[in-house]
């Protein structure tokens, strides 16, 4: 009697040599113990045994390739076998995977075929015959594994949301050395398939694996293919609501390159087996229930809950395959995997745009924005768990100058006097048309490295705003006689603004709840009890009251300041 | 894009009109609680107008046409034009270093008022309490008339002047950085190039580039690219495409030169065309396209 461990579930037949015995073997459960018995009445006794050899392969996975075992039986000392495996595409041989000696033993004899053929070359999908033979003194025994080569891959991830309204479009601004605004794509914010000159979308022309796409980490400029977007490979980053749970629309690739470097065929659907994916991060599963798959259709895969903050989450998702025979046993695994990069921000709320907003720029957050948020939350250590700390990370972050953040966002300047600036010009908003070149700001402050208070509060309510924080709007302040302030881009606290004087002819801030609460990333005021003189002590103006001992008024001016709500810009 | 500037212009010259009294109560009213505005621009373009002056500055001719791309400037080299639909030209301008040193900001108006009118938002929106000077107070010869800002160390951080119908800001980069370039000279030299361009009688209009069509097929679904048919009388200095939601795309030139919408989602999409012609005049115009899954 022959014993083999089956390690996967196969499906195959034994021809015994000279006894003629046939031996059709049925599928076999992944574990099961396969009993082959000898024949009999010749008095000679059967030696080869079926080990293991899957019924569906994709060589080209990492990983990938077709494990092939089988067992020789011990039997007199220092016997040994003449052993071939070969690798049979109908009669044609493809590949010589061993031909030599080895003796009997009770351990498998375990080999591994990568997919190639003589050559060198990955073979085409297709059918193919995993011949084992093994001769003892003339009798020859030999095991035949049909092998179906298949294809897999994947093309195209498009990123959906589980609930309606949890995902959005990403915009950058940038476009080689000029402005112009891009969000990614919602069809597909992964996309890997043939370039100009590919035959194939899964494989290169050598018949080598297209390697996956990698993240896209730039934060202003998208993926360009010379001076246009590039639209057959990316990997863009994707937003989401905190807590929510991403859904991946998975396309597999229904090209590959064939041995002959010919576009051809996947392989799959395999008659009467059928194949599906699983996917898994760190986090855990993602849930499918698509259970047989076929080349250029697509496929929902709903990922772990997304963490509970506003944040940058980079994930690596690891595709595998099984099959089975179709509705039937339990699904084993084909060798091998593929992983995607995938990078998710996530944001509290929906984002909150101007009235009216119409344009690219509005699809959803900018890239640039909310990975700055990333970063401060991260520096700053602050749980952006909600619309009042995003504020909160966003404001101190935007002014900076706080721990490892040196400089104000962007190395920007407060347009002063004793700074080598003006007399606080506006360089990024314009008052009248309401707009902020918020891309000219984030392009390492493009028209200048001062700004004043108006291009401070339109750019960082804008900010706040496509991140999620709500009804927020610039406040419109009268004229201000100042105290003790500390002016973003500025080494310390002043009384001398202007180099002779101190106060504003007007002063713009930012709102989430009509004034009650204001916020300002463009100066900190002077918490040491006597802000009418120096040094100071910071104080942060994230959603600060207005009015009282410690509101915005009494700590920044020595007037009863007259506020009025304005409007959320426009932006460019 | 010109309705939309005039239209601005109007309505900010309507302001300046109207508000002027309003302007005088709501700058020196206490307002303890916070009010809804809908006038703040106007009632700052109105205080500027009264504390500069406006009204006697002199008006210059308008004339035809500012080859912004011909602009130039001993030393310097300019960078591509940045257009954005509803602001200001822009040019930045390097040294032979390669060091971007200053930026031009250029509107071109229809007339002399509408270009008051950008100069006057210029001094609008400076926050400090302080009045900038003239240019001429500076024996700087920039524009019908013009305002300087001054940092420390004598020297100049921007420039903004108006000439006619065009309206013009030169600002230092970073008037820190050293060599500090000589912002009047700058600022003479583009005055002089604007002065360079004919002057139009009055029953002459501005030359402007006009988009004679814009078409493209009505419907598509998410992922087609729909080729744009557009015609101009004149070849652009710069196109500008604003996809307007909820459908997106975006739009590109072939090698052909036919502009083409990739589109990305579906949903309508309000396709707006800008242009800006060589004279720095603008046009607009806009088609829908329904993008269906």
């Amino acid at each position: 009697m022959i014993t083999a461990r089956r390690l996967g579930r196969i499906s195959g037949r034994v021809i015994l040599i000279p006894c003629l015995f046939l031996l059709l073997a049925a599928p076999y459960a992944a574990g099961e113990e396969l009993v082959i018995r000898a024949g009999s009445g010749t008095g000679q006794t059967e030696y080869l045994g079926y080990g293991h050899c899957p019924r569906v392969a994709d060589p080209k996975l990492d990983g990938g390739g077709i494990p092939v075992s089988f067992t020789l039986l011990q039997g007199i000392k220092d016997l040994e076998y003449d052993v071939s495996v070969n690798i049979t595409s109908g009669i044609r041989l493809v590949r010589r995977l061993i031909r030599t000696r080895l003796p009997g033993s009770r351990k498998p004899v375990e080999l591994w075929w990568d997919g190639k053929d003589q050559a060198g070359r990955f073979v085409s999908p297709g059918e193919y015959t995993v011949r084992v033979s093994a001769d003892r003194l003339g009798a020859v025994c030999r095991i035949n594994y049909p092998v179906d080569i298949i294809r897999l891959g994947i093309t195209e991830i498009e990123a959906q949301p589980s609930n309606s309204g949890e995902e959005w479009q990403m915009v950058y601004f940038r476009k080689g050395s000029q402005y112009a605004f891009y969000a990614t794509p919602a069809i597909h914010e992964y996309l890997n398939t043939a370039r100009g000159g590919d035959v194939s979308d899964l494989d290169l022309n050598s018949g080598e694996p297209r390697p996956a796409v990698a993240v896209h980490t730039a934060t202003d400029a998208p993926v360009l293919d010379g001076s246009n977007y590039d639209t057959e490979c990316y990997n863009y980053p994707l937003c989401y609501l905190m807590n929510s749970r991403p859904r991946f629309q998975v396309t597999m690739g229904d090209s590959c390159t064939m041995a002959d470097g010919t576009a051809g065929w996947c392989g799959y659907p395999v008659q009467g087996v059928q194949i599906r994916g699983l996917a898994e991060d760190s986090s855990g599963l993602w849930e499918s229930t698509a259970e047989s798959i076929r080349p250029g259709t697509s496929y929902a895969f709903d990922g772990p809950e997304l963490p509970d903050r506003a944040c940058r989450t980079d994930s690596t998702i690891t595709w595998r395959w099984q099959y089975r025979q179709f509705g039937q046993g339990v699904w084993v695994d084909i060798p091998g995997s593929i992983t995607t990069q995938h990078r998710f921000y996530t944001i509290v709320n929906e984002p909150y745009w101007p009235s009216g907003a119409s344009g690219t720029q509005y699809a959803g957050p900018w890239v640039e924005v909310a990975d700055y948020l990333n970063t401060f939350a991260d520096i700053l250590k602050i749980n952006t768990m909600d619309e009042a700390l995003t504020l909160k990370a966003l404001i101190r972050g935007y002014f900076g100058q706080e721990g490892p953040l040196d400089t104000a966002i962007e190395g920007l300047i407060y347009d002063c006097y004793s700074m080598g600036g003006d007399g606080g010009a506006t360089h990024y908003y314009s008052f009248y048309s309401e707009y902020i070149q918020l891309s000219r700001l984030l392009n390492n402050h493009a028209n200048g490295v001062y700004l004043n208070c108006s291009d401070v509060s339109s750019s960082s309510s804008v900010m706040l705003g496509m991140l999620g924080v709500q009804n927020v709007r610039m406040v419109y302040l009268g004229n201000m006689s100042l105290r003790a302030i500390w002016g973003i881009g500025c080494p310390d606290y002043t009384l001398n603004l202007w180099g002779g004087s101190h106060g504003f002819s007007y002063h713009h801030i930012v709102t989430r709840d009509g004034g009650v609460h204001v916020s300002d990333a463009c100066m900190w005021l002077d918490e040491d009890g006597d802000p009418d003189s120096l040094p100071g002590t910071p104080g942060y103006n994230t959603d600060r009251p207005w009015s009282g001992a410690d509101g915005y008024n009494e700590l920044s001016a020595t007037n009863n300041v007259s506020l009025s709500l304005d409007s959320l810009p426009d932006i460019q | 894009m010109q309705k939309i500037n005039a239209a601005i212009a109007r309505s900010l010259t309507a302001r300046v009109a109207g508000l002027s009294i309003i302007l005088l109560l709501a700058f020196t009213a206490a307002a303890p609680a916070a009010q809804q505005s809908s006038g703040i621009a106007g009632q700052r373009l109105a205080a500027a107008a009264v504390r500069y002056e406006s009204a006697s500055w002199p008006a210059g001719p308008v004339r035809a046409a500012l080859p912004l791309i011909d602009i130039s400037f001993d030393g310097y080299t300019g960078g591509p034009v940045d257009f954005n639909p509803g602001a200001p030209v822009i040019r930045r301008f390097a040294d032979q270093q390669g060091v971007e040193r200053f930026l031009v900001e250029i509107s071109v108006r229809e007339t002399a008022a509408e270009a008051r009118t950008v100069l006057l938002e210029y001094l609008a929106s400076i926050s400090s309490s302080r009045k900038v000077p003239t240019a001429a107070s500076l024996d700087i010869s920039a524009g019908d008339v013009g305002f300087v800002g001054r940092a420390p160390e004598k020297r100049i951080s921007w420039i903004a002047f108006l000439r006619g119908n065009v309206a013009v800001r030169v600002a230092c980069l970073d008037p820190r950085s050293d060599p500090h370039p000589e912002m009047d000279r700058l600022a003479a030299a583009l005055d002089r190039q604007i002065l360079d361009q004919p002057v139009l009688q009055d029953d002459e209009k501005a030359g402007q580039t006009l988009i004679t069509s814009l078409g493209a097929v009505p419907a598509c679904r998410a992922g087609d690219t729909v080729p744009l048919e557009l015609q101009l009388t004149e070849a652009p200095l710069a196109v500008q495409w604003v996809v307007g939601g909820p459908g997106q795309g975006y739009v590109e030139q072939d090698e052909a030169g036919v502009w083409r919408l990739f589109t990305t989602r579906e949903g309508t999409i309000d396709l707006g065309c800008h242009v800006l012609g060589g004279n720095g005049f603008t046009a607009s115009k806009s088609v829908t396209i329904e993008v269906s899954r």
